[in-house]
Order: C-alpha cells, then sequence, then structure tokens
C-alpha cells in the first residue's frame, strides 16, 4: 500500500532519522574527531529547522477526536503529561548528580569554602534574572490566554533576553574568573562537581532558549490563540523547572 | 508484504507498526552480532590454555556481547513487540507522540552501530566486563578512545529509551479506547507500562554516570580517578540502574507468557487483580535492591544486610507471578503449540535462576558466588533463557497477526527442543563452576574446569544453531504466499479483532466500538444485563 | 592426604545446602504442577470453549495471603540462618589474637605484607589453627580478592582498606597446607593469571619464616 500522499493516518518525517543521526556524528566526534562535532550540530540544527517549521504549520497536529478512557488523567493533556513524564527523568538526573556531588563532598572529609571560592555576588544575581524570566514566562501565558499576541511576544522576548544574560554572566563573567585563578574543570574534585553540574543545567538553559525563540517564532506567525497555546504552557513548565533546578544548584554550590 | 513499501517509506515512517517491525529487525541483528561473540567465547573456553583470541580481543568481546545483548537485543525485541502490540491492544491509532517514537528507533540504531563500530577504532573498544567498573574504566586504565565512545553510545541509548518511555506511558494512560478501563488494560500492556515506568527511573542514573565518565575522559574531571568517588561511586550509580535494568528485561517476557499462557490454555489469567499488584510490588522494590550486586565490596555490613532483606522481599511477588501464571493452566483446555513450548520452558528457567538468585540474596553465600560462574548461570537462566525464549514465543505467537503468514509449527517444535536442550546443557555446569572467576580467557588444566567447559560448549552448539533455525522458520513463512486467516489461535485478546492490520497505516483496525465487551471476555456480544458489575476477571 | 576443609567453608556449606535444598524443593514443587496442569488438561480433540471464571475471587486474596505468608516465613528463617550459622569473615577476631596481613592488589598479581616488614608476591605464607586479617587494597584498578577454599571474598578498591578475615585450619596431617587465591573482578588483560597460593604452615615453621626474611621482595616459587 503506498502513502506518498499526505493523508490524515500518514505522519511520515525525515526530522526523526536526521536528528539520530545528527546526535550519533557529534557524539563520534566527541570521542575520536573534534570537527565532526561541528558537522553533529550542523545536522541537528537542520533538523530542528524542519521541525520548528512543521510545529509552525501544524502539519501533524492532532484532528480527529475519538472518544477515550480518560480516567484519572481527564483535563491534562497528552503533551503536557509527556512533558511531565520528560521532568520526571529530568529531576532523576539532576538528583544523582546532585546526590554523587554530595557523595565525593562527604567523602572529601575537607572542601574549599563556597562564598570564597565563588561569586556569591553573581550567583544571586543570576538567581534573580532566573526568577524573573519565569515570571515574564507566566505573564507571557496569561497574555496569551487572554489573547495579547502582543504581550505574549514582549514576554517571550524578556524571557529570551533574561535567559541570555543568564548564560552571559556565567559563562562570560564568572567562568572566566574561576579558571584564571586556578579553579579549572581538572583541577580537582570541587571545581569538578561545580563545572558538570552548572554546565549541565546552562545546556538545559541554553536548550530552553531554543525552544523560546520557536514560540517566538510561532508566535510572530500568528500560531497561538486565546484557545491555542499548548506549546507556550509547556515550554512554560520546561522553563521553570531549569529554574527550580538552579534553585537547588545555587546554594549547594554557593552557600555552603 | 514488506517489499511493497519503499525505502523512503520505510525511512520516514512514524507508524506504530512499522517502527516496531523496524526494532525487531535491528535487535535480531544484534543478537546475531551478540550471538557470535557468545559462539567465540565458548569456543575458547572449550579446552584449556586456549589463545586463538588474545586477551584484549577477549575482552572486548565479553563486554559487548554483555552489552548488546542486555541493552540492544532484550530489551528492544520487547519493545518492538511492544510498539506493534500495545495501540491495538488498548485500541489506539498509534502511540502518542509518533515522531518521538521513530526518533526512539533511529537512536536505538544508531547507538548500537557506534557501540559495535568501537572495536574497528585504533586502540580497539571498552575493555572492563558491561559493567564498566571504576578506575578501570578512566581515561589512565582505558585509554583507547573507543571507551570514550562506548560510554557515549550507551549514554545514546538511554535517550532512545526515554523516549519511549514518555511515549508508551503517555500513551497508555491518555488512549485507550471506550470501555478499556485500568482493570481491564490487558496483561501484556500492563507489563509494559510497568516495564516503561521502571526505565524512566532506572535510565537517569546511568546517564548521569556516563556524562561523569566522559567529562573524566575527555575533560580531566575526576569523579573516578578520585578515591573520594572512584570504584563506588561508579557502582552505586551503575547498580541503580543495573538492578531495574534487569527487571526491564524480564518484565515484557513476563507479560508475553501471560498472554500465550491465556490463549492456549484457553483461560483467563489467574487472579488478574493480585497479579497486577504483584507485578506493581515488584515494579516498586526493584528499585531498593541495587546494594545486592556490592555484597563483596566492603560497604558497611549492616547496610548491606537492608538491601539482602529487600532483595528476599522481592522474590515473594516474584514468586507469586511465577505461579500465577502457573495456575492459569490449572483446568485449562491446553494445546502445546510451539509459543507454549517456549512459555513453559521460560517457566521453568525462571523458577531455577530465580531460586539461585535467593541464594545470592545473602551476603555470606554470595561471598562464594561474586564473579564467578556462579552468577553467569544465574543471569544466563533468567535473560538468556526466560526472556529469550518468552520473545521467541511473543514472535511466534503474533507472527500471523504482523505478516499473515504462520510459521512451520513441526519445525519450530524441534528448533525448540533443541534449544532448550542446547540451553540448558550450555548454561546448567556453570553453578558448578562456582570458584572459576568470570570474563576469563582462558584457564589452565590443573584447575579442573577444563570438562565442565567442554560440555558447556557442546551445548553452545546446540543453543547457537538451533536459535539461528529459529530464526530462519520465521523469515521463510513469511516469503510464503498463502497467508494464513487473520486469527489462528482463536485468541480473545483485543488485538486479534477486526481485520489484519500488517503494516497498513490505517490507525484502527481492531474493534475498538466493541472494546468494553472484548476486554471482560465475553465471547459472545452479550446483553446489557450480562455484563459484569465492573469487568472484573478474577 | 586430602587437605581439611577450612572451618568456614564447612559452615558456608552447611547454609548453602539448606538454602539449596529449600530451592530445590519449591523448583520441583513449580515444576510438577506446571507438568501436571499441562498433561491433565491437554486439549481434547475438537473445538473448545473459552473459560471465563474459576472460583469466586475472595479464596484467591486468601490463596495469595497465604502463598506470601510461607515464603515470608522460609525467607526469615532462612535470614536468620545465614546470621547464626556462619560467622561473618567480615567481623573478624580482635586484632590481639590474629596474624593481620596487608594485601595489595595490583596489575596482575597479590603482594602480601606482614607486620615485621616482610613482603612477597604470589605467595603467602600463613599458621596453621590461626585468625588471619587481610586489609585489601589496590594500587590502581578495581580487583577482587577471593579464597573459594575458605568462601570468603572481598574487593579490593583503590584508596580504600577492606578487611576480610579467615581462619586457618589444623594441620591435620599434612605438613603443610596450600590454598588458591584468585583475582574474581575483572581487570584487564592479565585477570585470567591473576592469582596467588596461601601457604598454611605448622606454627614453629611459619615462624621460622617468617624471622629469617631478611631480604625484601622474596618472590613466589612457582605458586
Amino acid at each position: 500500500m503506498k502513502e506518498d500522499v499526505q493523508t490524515e493516518e500518514n505522519k511520515s518525517s525525515f526530522v526523526p532519522l536526521i536528528i539520530a543521526a545528527g546526535v550519533a556524528v557529534l557524539l563520534l566526534g566527541l570521542a575520536i574527531y573534534i570537527p565532526l562535532i561541528v558537522a553533529g550540530l550542523v545536522i541537528i540544527t537542520a533538523a530542528l529547522f524542519k521541525l520548528f517549521k512543521d510545529g509552525a504549520s501544524e502539519k501533524y497536529a492532532e484532528r480527529k477526536q475519538i472518544e477515550e478512557e480518560k480516567y484519572p488523567l481527564e483535563s491534562v493533556s497528552k503533551e503536557k503529561l509527556g512533558l511531565w513524564i520528560f521532568l520526571a527523568s529530568e529531576i532523576l538526573i539532576f538528583g544523582s548528580l546532585i546526590t554523587a556531588y554530595l557523595y565525593v563532598r562527604i567523602s572529601s572529609g575537607s572542601w574549599p569554602v563556597a562564598t570564597q571560592t565563588h561569586n556569591v555576588i553573581l550567583g544571586m544575581t543570576n538567581t534573580i534574572i532566573l526568577l524573573t524570566s519565569s515570571l515574564t514566562m507566566i505573564l507571557g501565558l496569561y497574555s496569551i490566554r487572554l489573547g495579547n499576541v502582543k504581550g505574549l511576544k514582549i514576554c517571550l522576548g524578556s524571557t529570551f533576553a533574561l535567559g541570555l544574560a543568564f548564560l552571559g554572566i556565567k559563562l562570560g563573567i564568572e567562568w572566566p574568573a574561576l579558571i584564571s585563578s586556578g579553579f579549572t574543570i581538572n583541577s580537582g574534585l570541587p571545581a569538578s562537581s561545580y563545572f558538570v553540574l552548572t554546565g549541565l543545567h546552562a545546556v538545559h538553559v541554553a536548550v530552553g532558549l531554543v525552544a523560546v525563540g520557536y514560540l517566538m517564532f510561532r508566535a510572530s506567525m500568528g500560531g497561538f490563540t486565546s484557545s491555542k497555546h499548548v506549546a507556550v504552557e509547556n515550554i512554560g513548565l520546561y522553563w521553570h523547572f531549569v529554574d527550580i533546578v538552579w534553585m537547588f544548584l545555587f546554594p549547594l554550590f554557593y552557600l555552603i | 508484504m514488506y517489499g511493497e513499501f519503499s525505502i523512503k517509506e520505510w525511512l520516514t515512517t512514524t507508524n506504530h507498526k512499522r517502527v516496531g517491525i523496524l526494532y525487531i529487525v535491528t535487535a535480531v541483528f544484534f543478537l546475531i552480532v551478540a550471538g557470535s561473540f557468545g559462539m567465540l567465547m565458548r569456543t575458547q573456553l572449550a579446552t584449556p590454555n586456549e589463545n586463538f583470541l588474545n586477551p584484549f580481543t577477549y575482552g572486548q568481546i565479553v563486554t559487548l556481547h554483555g552489552l548488546l545483548m542486555i541493552l540492544w537485543v532484550l530489551t528492544p525485541l520487547g519493545a518492538g513487540l511492544a510498539n506493534y502490540i500495545v495501540p491495538l491492544q488498548i485500541g489506539a491509532k498509534d502511540l502518542a507522540f509518533p515522531r518521538l517514537n521513530a526518533t526512539s528507533y533511529w537512536t536505538y540504531l544508531f547507538s548500537g552501530l557506534l557501540l559495535v563500530g568501537t572495536v574497528f577504532l585504533p586502540g580497539g573498544g571498552a575493555n572492563t566486563g558491561w559493567t564498566l567498573y571504576a578506575p578501570l574504566n578512566t581515561i589512565q586504565f582505558s585509554p583507547q578512545s573507543g571507551a570514550t565512545l562506548a560510554a557515549l553510545a550507551l549514554a545514546l541509548f538511554a535517550v532512545s529509551v526515554t523516549m519511549s518511555s514518555i511515549n508508551f506511558i503517555t500513551t497508555i494512560v491518555k488512549h485507550r479506547a471506550k470501555g478499556i478501563t485500568w482493570t481491564r488494560l490487558p496483561v501484556f500492556t500492563w507489563s509494559i507500562l510497568m516495564t516503561m515506568a521502571l526505565a524512566l527511573f532506572a535510565f537517569p542514573p546511568l546517564a548521569s554516570g556516563l556524562l561523569l565518565l566522559t567529562t573524566d575522559r575527555i575533560l580531566g574531571t575526576v569523579f573516578f580517578s578520585s578515591t573520594q568517588g572512584g570504584s563506588i561511586l561508579w557502582e552505586e550509580l551503575f547498580w541503580f540502574f543495573g538492578h531495574p535494568e534487569v527487571y526491564i528485561v524480564v518484565f515484557p517476557a513476563l507479560g508475553i507468557i501471560a498472554e500465550v499462557f491465556m490463549t492456549f490454555a484457553k483461560k483467563q489469567l489467574f487472579a488478574k487483580k493480585i497479579f497486577i499488584i504483584e507485578f506493581a510490588a515488584v515494579t516498586f522494590l526493584s528499585l531498593g535492591v541495587w546494594m545486592h550486586h556490592m555484597f563483596t565490596t566492603g560497604v558497611d555490613y549492616n547496610t548491606l544486610q537492608v538491601f539482602s532483606f529487600t532483595t528476599l522481599a522481592i522474590s515473594v511477588p516474584f514468586e507469586g507471578l511465577v505461579l500465577g501464571l502457573v495456575l492459569t493452566l490449572y483446568k485449562g483446555h491446553i494445546k502445546l503449540t510451539a509459543p507454549m513450548l517456549y512459555c513453559l520452558a521460560a517457566i521453568f528457567t525462571v523458577t531455577l535462576g530465580g531460586v539461585t538468585g535467593v541464594l545470592q540474596a545473602f551476603p555470606v553465600l554470595d561471598y562464594a558466588f561474586n564473579g564467578s560462574y556462579w552468577i553467569v548461570g544465574h543471569f544466563h537462566y533468567v535473560m538468556a533463557g526466560t526472556t529469550l525464549f518468552a520473545l521467541i514465543a511473543g514472535l511466534y505467537y503474533w507472527w500471523p497477526k504482523m505478516t499473515k503468514r504462520k510459521y512451520n509449527e513441526t519445525f519450530a517444535k524441534i528448533t525448540f527442543a533443541f534449544s532448550f536442550i542446547g540451553f540448558n546443557v550450555l548454561y546448567f555446569p556453570y553453578f558448578f563452576l562456582v570458584d572459576m572467576p568470570r570474563r576469563i580467557s582462558t584457564y589452565t588444566a590443573s584447575t579442573g574446569w577444563a570438562s565442565l567447559n567442554f560440555d558447556s560448549t557442546v551445548g553452545a552448539f546446540v543453543f547457537g544453531p538451533a536459535i539461528l533455525l529459529t530464526l530462519l522458520n520465521l523469515i521463510l513463512s513469511y516469503r510464503k504466499n498463502d497467508a494464513c486467516e487473520s486469527n489462528p489461535w482463536e485468541a480473545k485478546e483485543m488485538e486479534w479483532t477486526g481485520n489484519y492490520s500488517g503494516l497498513t497505516p490505517e490507525p484502527q483496525n481492531v474493534d475498538i466500538t466493541n472494546a468494553e465487551r472484548i476486554v471482560t471476555g465475553s465471547q459472545s456480544v452479550p446483553e446489557k444485563s450480562e455484563i459484569p458489575n465492573n469487568g472484573d476477571l478474577i | 592426604m586430602s587437605q581439611p576443609i577450612p572451618p568456614s567453608a564447612i559452615d558456608w556449606n552447611n547454609l548453602f545446602n539448606l538454602a539449596a535444598s529449600i530451592a530445590i524443593i519449591a523448583t520441583a514443587i513449580v515444576m510438577a504442577a506446571m507438568v501436571y496442569f499441562v498433561i491433565k488438561y491437554r486439549q481434547k480433540k475438537g473445538h473448545t470453549k473459552f473459560i471465563q471464571k474459576i472460583g469466586p475471587s475472595k479464596s484467591r486474596a486468601r490463596d495469595a495471603l497465604i502463598f506470601a505468608a510461607i515464603s515470608i516465613i522460609l525467607l526469615l528463617s532462612l535470614t536468620i540462618a545465614s546470621y547464626r550459622l556462619t560467622p561473618n569473615a567480615r567481623f573478624p577476631p580482635p586484632v590481639s589474637e590474629s596474624l593481620v596481613v596487608k594485601v595489595t592488589a595490583y596489575q596482575w598479581a597479590f603482594r602480601f605484607d606482614y607486620p615485621n616488614g616482610v613482603n612477597t608476591t604470589g605467595i603467602c605464607y600463613v599458621p596453621a589453627n590461626k585468625s588471619i586479617i587481610f586489609n585489601v587494597t589496590s594500587i590502581d584498578v578495581m580487583h577482587g580478592f577471593g579464597l573459594t577454599d575458605f568462601r570468603v571474598k572481598i574487593e579490593a578498591i583503590p584508596g580504600r582498606y577492606n578487611v576480610i578475615g579467615i581462619t586457618t585450619p589444623s594441620l591435620d596431617g599434612n605438613s603443610e597446607l596450600n590454598y588458591t587465591i584468585r583475582c574474581y573482578e575483572y581487570c584487564g588483560v592479565g585477570h585470567m593469571d591473576m592469582a596467588a597460593s596461601l601457604f598454611v604452615l605448622d606454627p614453629t615453621a611459619f615462624n621460622t619464616w617468617l624471622n629469617n626474611q631478611t631480604t625484601i621482595n622474596a618472590t613466589a616459587a612457582g605458586g
């Protein structure tokens, strides 16, 4: 049975194959040949462009609704449920990494004093920036719930700018200062734990920025209305999660 | 049938049936690769002082055999069948996120290719055993880039599984057809739900450990090269994943055995509600037993004793599951088809493998077992035995549904006999090799291990070819021109209703308008008053 | 003459035999039931109907509870037995009553250090009828330190000392006893050759040997 015609039931797409290939090339590059990392990133970016285009054109959106068993999660859309389950796995990733950090710290006996190693002011600033970005994200959601597309775009833009500021302070000011003072990633366990955990968090912020960028793109094409804005809510949930993780990392590394 | 689709259609498909077939075919490919490694190992170990595989080659083969079999063969075979069958069983038109499903598959395939590719790199692949213990896995003791790539491939696989678990859990929660309430959910779907929920919690710690290992190897962090972190940190992270992983491997098998027993004993599952409760208990408890893999690490003994208790505790509901399956046969009308035979064999191996596991739950007994061939015997009984046999049974059982063909029943029974006999000759001797360490590439004649090892290898040369012939039987059937009827087993579950579904993209081929009647087990369409109170099946 | 079985192995064997017997009986019962069902309830020729239910659900729950209770009792008994029957190698007699030997595992051999500074590689001499405490560590990767004849095993982990104790048996007429130590944790390409010999000597002979060792690095004489 041939279906090269896009039908209701035919949801075929090249994106899964290309994204998987891009990630594989990236990992191969990490292990054996650095330039391949760039190739992998290029492939992933290309696939993401296609993915976002498809998302904006709503090519794969659900159309038919059939009567289904819904108990006990009647009011939760499948995208939101999927995202919550994803967040559960993320909680375990960060949870196990934090546990590993606590394990090596307790095993170590002595550990450098946090307030002397890290710039607590900058850390606090970043915390406030991230919290504010969560606020703007929520305001954006409320805006679109009321049908205010312009408000949504302003809030998304603010979130994006604040997230960018977070990364800028961390990667542009904090980390260079630490590295020049000898606190480098291979200088021992304290630096290892700090850079890996905050680094992974920063990667999550960066991914969040890409997602927010996608929302801005879709909003500018008029893709969101007061009744149709599932992506805003779900990506907002992800953003809040990334914020909450920082709420744990900040005291664990900067204060104690 | 499959040839009607173009390559492009296979590369871009997101349909659950086709993705399921892709999983199964790929898993079979890795089965042949990893199985060949097993045959090589058994050939070398048949006689003392063999060195046709030098120790480094042997070590890589041991590592790949373990990693591939557990993660790239057994888990995906279950996932492939789940992909095909679960949406049909619950009357959903596809999984909740079809493109994510396809992404799961392609990342799985590429991660496996990367892993197998590590042996071709200069310096070779990982040489640590599948458990990748620290500090042997660090750059100091495994300087080859192949070891880094192996860790990354494993991490990619963890990502693939996490995507699958998000997909399956959402699908089963949100996309059941009207009438399929939680108590009426088919057993195989229940087993997949448990598998995926467990995978969601088990794989992240592995991913974290691999992240720390990768930063150690590439960026110079010191998590596993320091003594404050080191061996114990790795073991904690790895086994927190590793123990639930083996339940992830075996759960789909239990679900398949339940389905096959129901169909070929023409009976409902014995005490389905209790079965599901026990299943949930095993799922939950499996997150709290991991340190029984660490009984010889010298960790505080009282802590280890706690885990000994939890390990013994988990054996209670688990044996309850096995008994529930056996009691399903009670007063049934039993037909000994090939899938039925494989499932009966699987019950035997899970009982034997399970009780040896109970013996290992005592730390003082484990002092003798740990790191020896007894352990190898134990886990091959439950994995190569129960899981593989049950998955083969699942393939046989659902073959007419997936391909509209019937394999040769007589040939299947013959290969079953050889598989079962070969399996036991291959693995039973291991329980008598308690002093033989694992992963050794050879041994001297003075150890006295030679005769048992030789016997075991004889079994391997019966078991291995028998598995290949099983696969051949399936492949040959699919090429026949005459199709079989759509429900040759007269099975009663949802996936058998409606028309043959094959690989067509049409979403609803099962009889979802009658879902409620079907899952409550009514044979004919009853009057309203005949439907039991809440559809319970016990 | 055959070598005596060390006391820890005798205790281990007793516990193992008890547990294994219960395991074999349990397996036999389950298998017998399964085979019996398969034979007795074989489908007769002709079309058969699907059977819906067997018995009321209350008895099912009660049966499950009975089964659970039996299993728990059995397992608890075995646990208590495991506590009682086998002196745990990880809780050896006090240092004052024992000979303490430091074991350093490395790729791919075992080195033994005695309290008076003597060390040997690949061979460990100990006196008979004595409590021996091994302080096990590694200087590179994880190894296993396993004495199968004594049924004890502990891992050699870099940066960590793991303590394991044995009690050597009496010579029983032999001039010396020879037991094998093996590495039970995969440690690289030399893993299969990583072994050592434990020689149990008459206490006088042992003391003579220990006091006569003036040179360090006495290596294994074919162990």
